[in-house]
């Protein structure tokens, strides 16, 4: 080989490692020397190199794209799982109900009564059932809130009952001297469901 | 010590179990347990909805007290005395406006940094 063809092979691998840097690594060194001399030897590792980034960045950007659809899910996911954890239930003529689980912070609450309100004018139901057997603790200002929205139901002509206070929750709906008069309550969800039935069928 | 990340609301969601299943473990109360999650809960809602999210971090610094930091990307509140009063700020469409009045009330110690380069930490403790 002559110093011509060597600085010649030399030039064609630095002009594709140029391109391979640049993101082409479709590229591969042409060469018509034996794999066994020096040039050929250099040029056949450089191909296999680039050769095997190719094939790693495919699998990085299948990874990728697998991570995304992933993470699109986990938030539909988490959505679906909001909007499930407060459904608000026909299970009666006339009576609905609401149960609460979890943590009822001011965001929830907010979310949770503008639901109930719009399906208490939706269905005209006579009765509402509010069920927080699952609620430990709430803020003074959620209670506040509840009773609020226990009023508000008052005037679209809604009885409401609330269930399964907690001591903590009762506590809190005393401390804020919360008038109680418009609201029944009962211990369990049991007695809440028998008190409507019993109320219904007075009425009629 | 907890590090959560608070990107969206599914996230605070993850935060707020896992500070009552936390402080659970340490041997908290049923009520401190509970108020620690309303507090991340409030916190961790700020700090999504208002700061551009950002992270959560518990430790329990001596025995019997929880502290949680969290940390926004926010432009900060401006008067914190007024943000604490009921209905001061209505960001998201549902919202009580009362988020940081309940962290307050809450809280046994209740601190809110608003950093010069933007940002806020707010930090809350509870002792039991």
């Amino acid at each position: 080989m002559t110093q011509a063809e060597v600085e010649s092979s030399v030039h064609e691998i630095l002009t594709v490692l140029t391109q391979v840097a640049a993101g082409d690594l479709s590229l591969r060194v042409q060469t018509n020397e034996a794999p066994e001399s020096p040039v050929g030897a250099l040029a056949l590792g450089i191909n296999g190199i680039i050769e095997a980034w190719r094939e790693s960045e495919v699998k990085a950007r299948k990874i990728k794209r697998a991570l995304e659809d992933k993470l699109g899910t986990i938030e539909t996911q988490a959505a679906a799982i909001r909007e499930l954890s407060t459904p608000i239930m026909d299970i009666w003529d006339d009576i609905l109900l609401l149960p609460i689980v979890g943590v009822l912070d001011t965001r929830r609450s907010a979310e949770v009564m503008s639901n109930l309100l719009d399906a208490v004018v939706q269905k005209q139901c006579k009765y509402v059932i509010l069920d927080i057997t699952g609620v430990e603790v709430v803020d003074t200002s959620t209670a506040d809130y509840l009773i609020k929205v226990v009023r508000a139901l008052g005037m679209l002509g809604s009885r409401c009952v609330l269930t399964g206070l907690s001591p903590a929750v009762a506590q809190t709906l005393v401390q804020i001297g919360a008038d109680l008069s418009e609201v029944t309550t009962l211990r369990s969800l049991r007695e809440g469901l028998r008190h409507c039935l019993t109320s219904i069928r007075n009425e009629r | 010590m907890l590090e959560l990340p608070l990107v969206n609301l599914g996230d605070v969601d993850v935060a707020t179990v896992t500070a009552k299943n936390w402080a659970h473990r340490i041997g908290a109360p049923k009520q401190v347990q509970w108020e620690l999650a309303l507090i991340t809960s409030e916190a961790g809602s700020n700090a999504v909805i208002h700061g551009g999210g950002g992270h959560a971090t518990l430790t329990e610094p001596e025995p019997g007290t929880l502290k949680l930091e969290v940390v926004d990307r926010g432009p900060g509140i401006g008067d914190v005395t007024a943000a604490v009063v009921e209905g001061f700020s209505r960001g998201s469409r549902v919202s009580l406006g009362c988020g940081l009045g309940a962290i307050r009330r809450l809280a046994d110690v209740f601190e809110l940094r608003t950093l010069p380069g933007g940002g806020t930490t707010l930090i809350a403790v509870k002792h039991f």
